[in-house]
């Protein structure tokens, strides 16, 4: 069946400062279907659909919806349109209601005053129609990821769009909530509406897709029918080359216990528990992940490591030594080294100059400086040698730190951290945002530690990462591990389960 | 009556007076913060308000056209922290330095070029309302009954902005822009829009503010008359958690401390009358301390 | 006398005792009847106070010094950027470190020049820094905002000084209100014969150079920016953030308490009552200006000395008043830093740069 264009675009172009983001780019979507942009990331797709959405303005091309020219210069066009838009980082309120998230920004029935009764019951109509439900008095921060999705997607109906835009929709879900996702998704497709779908994830593509659009580099690759095409394809036209899906890991031989956490738990002051008896061990030489579903007590986890954030009862041994009452310095100083998820954030400083952001844990050491002085001379020779050992591309040391590539920027943090020679390395989300070449280097280098008989314990959302590199993995859920698996012989459905608190 | 017991009513009525100009700021300031734009240049826009109003009601003989010629001042000054600070995106503490210098320099200048061959700069002031009947009740009447039109003028503000934030749907838009302006943007809401008429409003109640204290308080400017009120205002905006009823109970505290200062001084206590004048300034930062302290018991060491 | 009429009566009393005295902090308390007609000579002395130091322009700058003094003790502070708003307690600092300068010249007596000269300049900073400490510690231990409490601190400061000057520590038997002279071996000596420029001036060249090479070449300096850079990345390297936020403070009021006392040491040799003319505030402009960097920061701060120069020429021959300073250097802050802003925003906007 020929379905009716909904929205086309020709030759969208769009520069950012040194980045061609999008490359004429030509998409065609049609009525009533779910049509996915697969790309890595920088590929371009955000840029698009950013372009959609009216937030930014492309320099050249045209958007055609329902037939006509359109322009969209804001998101409020693009809503008038009939544009809905998903972003990853949901765009609502936390400290308003469901409801009043709903309503946001559109005129009331009875001006200037909120009118709440009639939007209740329209709103009402829509979880009837598509069966599903959110607690409409709540206020945003004290519900589910999910459920917050969920009021996303009300938003976006109650205003009528006919085509929904969801960017990388499931990277906050876990597999079952992504399959709650789909089956509304398809209702709303059965409904007549359109649906881009933005993804990097082969696997939740194939489920969904009706078409795929593959981008890279700011390019369309091409355009094909889910029916018509296999997961070994999508990923060769994302990536241009074929990619090796396993790493060479060499058999694991771990030593004495390093890290040892026993019965730890963390309260924040609102009397929420943030981590719940959480015992693991992690020996020399080898590589512990720690799965699970952002936000589920793994940032909490490595900051009580590092000890930026006080555990309220049990103990955290290294080397058998405890460190409940330590400080981040006197912990650096007994051999763990922590990898940060944001390294922009937390793991540099993007003002400082390379050699600057090197020197970090050795500022107040000899050569690096004497009596406090620093040694110019001798930090500029020393940040030579790790750019050159860790294959930094930069013209020098004393570029800024900010002017380098997300892959670079990692290189400078593994850099510092590793030739502290650390004994214990904490490391959480260390191939977040990076291509796939710089994300295979930096496995290598935690492969390289390993060997080297460093405890390492990844913490990753991303299961494809932890259950490669781990040699043995835990997940967890809630502040809580709900159990320790063999990566190598568990399913991944099996993980997913554990990952959504059903299995253990 | 008791002397103690007329001190205390003397001490309540000038805590109100004293509280209005604070007022008339710190919901101005209210407003701005509330769409995520910290104002620190109340002082400077209380400043301007207190010279303009007061040159306005000398030139013209009417409070009321200084009051207006005040208002005026205000909306430009807001409009010009609102261009810098979200036209430009300019850096919302230097603006403020900016304006606030501004201020002083020219209210101190015009003050000193046009004011010094006048032999009238004694300006008509507001008089207070007496309200038959009201006005006699005992204790109530002095207290609340016997003020200028400004006086309620505040409070009826104070009504108006609570009812604004928390009844209408641009209330809830304003208030959702100051937790987060970008998920505003995404459902088509004008953020520089609201952010610029916040601004302007906040400009025109911080500059009546300042009106307020060289047509109702004093009749006459002079240099730096403001003396840090504008701070306190944005002290009572923190204090009072950004909730109108709670800026306005600051409000009144801070009024209070700076009553009590005067009282101090007129009643002849033997303390040097510099220590009574710190009152209001001690009390601010004590106050400050104290919410700090409190919100740190919820805080996680982070 | 029913309820309204005594309300009324003290409010009369207020207005016509009270309210002056809360407005003229800075005139003494016998003056309060003559306030009226007085306060715009008030303003006009403090203009003739100006005009002691701006007799020549060609040498007018070097006493302006504490602008710079000020500029340094803003780039020991916000090249740090630890908390860039701190700005408000130089004031502050400068006031209580000229005041306990000013003692130390008085009433220490008997040492030779060069000793008495250090300890007056050692005393001063150590009243700077503890008088910057309160905010510090404020901010450091209940997360206290530097901005409001700073500028409530220089109110105090002010009032205190004054009170000292006013009354316990009133020249004896003076007829206006002001200390007694420094000792004459707490006096900066002239460096350039016939002309006003003191050695305070090479105390901040010092000071600057200094404040540059701890700010820039010490493993100190390195936490400071780094601390003021990226306060969680800093934490995250072990750094304590809260003592190096003390550090700064104590550094930048000592300093600017140095900065008070050389005033005192080198030109004015005395305290009298409103006697900062605001140096304090002109640094925190000087630091927007300067854009953090100690160079940038003293060439700021000799542009606003040289607009304080001018004004106080334009006030004698064209009688242009004072205030003007303020203006012009309020506009200054604005139109630079509002257009750099905007050249960026049109650098973003068309991809050239302007």
């Amino acid at each position: 069946m020929q379905k009716e264009c909904l929205l086309e675009t020709r030759n969208i172009t769009k520069k950012f400062p040194g980045v061609l983001a999008n490359d004429k780019i030509c998409i065609e979507i049609k009525k009533g279907e779910i049509h996915t942009l697969l790309g890595e990331n920088g590929a371009g797709k955000s840029t698009l659909m950013n372009i959609l959405y009216g937030l930014y303005q492309p320099q050249e091309g045209q958007i055609f919806f329902d037939g006509r020219e359109v322009k969209i210069e804001s998101p409020h066009k693009a809503l008038e349109l009939g544009i809905g838009m998903i972003h990853q980082h949901f765009m609502l309120i936390p400290n308003l209601t469901v409801l009043e998230n709903v309503i946001l920004g559109l005129p009331s029935a009875k001006p200037p005053l909120l009118e709440l009764d009639k939007v209740r019951s329209d709103v009402k109509a829509i979880f009837d129609k598509y069966k599903f439900e959110v607690d409409l008095d709540a206020k945003v921060r004290d519900i589910s990821v999910g459920a917050q999705q969920r009021v996303e997607i009300v938003k976006a109906l109650y205003r009528k769009v006919q085509l929904l835009i969801l960017d990388e929709p499931t990277a906050v879900l876990t597999p079952q909530e992504s399959t709650e996702l789909f089956k509304i998704l398809r209702s709303l497709k059965e409904d007549g509406n359109s649906i881009i779908f933005i993804s990097h994830k082969i696997e939740e593509v194939m489920e969904i897709s009706d078409r795929i659009t593959i981008l890279r580099d700011g390019k369309v690759v091409k355009t094909v029918m889910k029916t018509e095409t296999t997961r070994e394809d999508l990923a060769r036209l994302m990536v241009g080359r074929p990619i090796a899906m396993k790493l060479e890991k060499p058999e694991a031989k771990p030593g004495e216990v390093l890290l040892e956490l026993i019965d730890v738990n963390m309260i924040d002051a609102k009397g929420k528990q943030l981590l719940s008896d959480i015992s693991l061990q992690v020996r020399a030489g080898e590589i512990v992940g720690v799965a699970g579903v952002d936000g589920n007590g793994q940032d909490e986890l490595a900051f009580a490591l590092s000890g930026l954030r006080k555990i309220s009862s049990g103990s955290i041994k290294i080397k058998g030594q405890e460190i409940k009452e330590k400080n981040p310095k006197e912990i650096i100083n007994m051999g763990l080294s922590h990898i940060p998820a944001d390294r922009i954030k937390h793991g540099m400083v993007k003002e400082f100059t390379i050699a600057e952001n090197l020197i970090v844990h050795k500022h107040n050491q000899k050569p690096i400086s004497n009596w406090g002085v620093l040694n110019l001379r001798n930090i500029a020779y020393y940040a030579k040698k790790l750019i050159s050992g860790y294959d930094i591309r930069t013209p020098g040391p004393s570029v800024l730190a900010a002017n380098l590539s997300g892959g670079n920027q990692q290189k400078v943090v593994l850099a510092k951290e590793f030739d502290r020679t650390p004994e214990i390395l904490v490391v959480v989300q260390p191939t977040r945002g990076l291509d796939i070449g710089a994300r295979e280097y930096v496995h290598e280098e935690l492969l390289r530690q390993r060997r080297r008989g460093v405890a390492i314990l990844l913490i990753s959302t991303d299961l494809e990462e932890v259950r490669a590199l781990s040699d043995r993995l835990a997940v967890m859920y809630k502040g809580t591990i709900v159990g320790i698996v063999d990566p190598a012989d568990t399913k991944v459905e099996k993980i997913g389960l554990m990952m959504a608190g059903i299995a253990s | 009556m008791g002397i103690n017991e007329s001190l205390v009513i003397t001490w309540a009525m000038m805590s109100v007076r004293m509280t209005t100009p604070i007022l008339f700021a710190a919901l101005g300031g209210l407003l701005t913060s509330r769409t995520g734009v910290f104002n620190l240049a109340l002082e400077g826009m209380m400043l301007s308000g207190a010279f303009f109003g007061y040159y306005g009601a000398l030139t013209s003989g009417s409070p009321w056209m200084g009051l207006l010629v005040a208002l005026l001042i205000g909306i430009l000054l807001g409009l010009l922290f609102a261009y810098f600070s979200v036209t430009l995106n300019v850096n919302q503490v230097i603006t403020s330095i900016g304006i606030n210098t501004v201020a002083l320099g020219l209210t101190s200048y015009f003050s000193r070029v046009l004011l010094t061959d006048s032999d009238v700069i004694v300006a008509p002031t507001f008089k207070d309302i007496v309200i038959p009947g009201l006005s006699d009740l005992p204790i109530i009447g002095p207290i609340v009954f016997s003020h200028s039109i400004l006086v309620y003028l505040s409070i009826l503000i104070l009504i108006i902005v609570n009812w604004f934030l928390f009844k209408t749907t641009n209330g809830l838009n304003l208030r959702a822009i100051g937790e987060d302006a970008t998920a505003c943007k995404t459902v088509g809401i004008n953020v520089a829009l609201y952010r610029y008429l916040a601004i302007i409003a906040c400009g025109a109640l911080a500059s009546i503010g300042g009106a307020y204290i060289t047509t109702v308080a004093v009749n006459r400017f002079l240099e730096n008359i403001v003396e840090g009120r504008g701070w306190i205002a944005f002290a009572a905006i923190i204090f009072g958690r950004n909730m109108p009823l709670g800026v306005f109970g600051a409000c009144l505290l801070f009024g209070a401390a700076t009553a009590l200062q005067m009282l101090l001084q007129v009643q002849g206590f033997k303390i040097p009358y510099r220590f009574a004048l710190m009152i209001p300034y001690v009390v601010t930062m004590l106050t400050i301390a104290l919410i700090a302290k409190k919100e740190q018991i919820g805080k996680v060491d982070a | 006398m029913g309820w309204n009429q005594s309300g009324y009566e003290a409010l009369m009393q207020l207005k016509d005792e009270g309210f002056e005295v809360s407005y003229q902090e800075n005139v003494d308390q016998s003056q309060v009847k003559d306030v009226l007609r007085n306060y715009a000579a008030d303003g006009y002395n403090l203009v003739i106070g100006h005009d002691l130091f701006f007799t020549d322009p060609v040498i007018e700058v070097a006493p302006e010094f504490p602008d710079t003094m000020f500029g340094i003790s803003g780039g020991a502070k916000s090249a740090s950027n630890v908390a860039s708003v701190t700005g408000t307690n130089w004031e502050s600092a400068y006031l209580t470190g000229a005041f306990a300068g000013a003692l130390a010249g008085i009433y220490i007596t008997g040492l030779p020049p060069q000793l008495h000269v250090i300890v007056v300049l050692l005393v001063s900073f150590l009243a700077g820094a503890l008088w910057a400490l309160i905010a510090g510690v404020l901010k450091v231990s209940l997360g206290v905002s530097e901005i409001i409490n700073t500028i409530m601190l220089v109110y105090v400061a002010n009032l205190l000084v004054d009170h000292f000057i006013d009354g316990p520590l009133a020249e004896p038997g003076g007829v206006i209100s002001q200390t007694a002279a420094i000792a004459d071996s707490a006096r900066l000596p002239i460096i350039v014969n016939g002309t006003r420029l003191h050695f305070g001036f090479i105390i901040a060249l010092l000071i600057t150079v200094l404040v540059y090479f701890i700010i820039w070449r010490t493993s100190l300096g390195y936490q400071l920016r780094m601390a003021g850079l990226n306060p969680e990345a800093a934490r995250f390297a072990g750094m304590n953030n809260k003592a190096l936020v003390l550090i700064s403070v104590l550094i930048s009021g000592g300093i600017a308490g140095i900065g008070g006392s050389i005033e005192t040491m080198g030109s004015l040799y005395r305290l009298t009552p409103g006697f900062s003319g605001g140096y304090g505030f002109d640094a925190i402009g000087a630091v927007v200006l300067g854009k953090s960097t100690p160079l940038g920061l003293t060439i700021a701060s000799l542009l606003f000395s040289v607009i304080r120069v001018g004004a106080g020429a334009m006030q004698r021959n064209l009688g242009v008043p004072f205030p003007l300073v303020n203006v012009i250097q309020g506009l200054i802050i604005i139109f630079i830093v509002g257009g750099s802003y905007l050249s960026r925003k049109l650098e973003i906007l068309t991809g050239r740069r302007y």
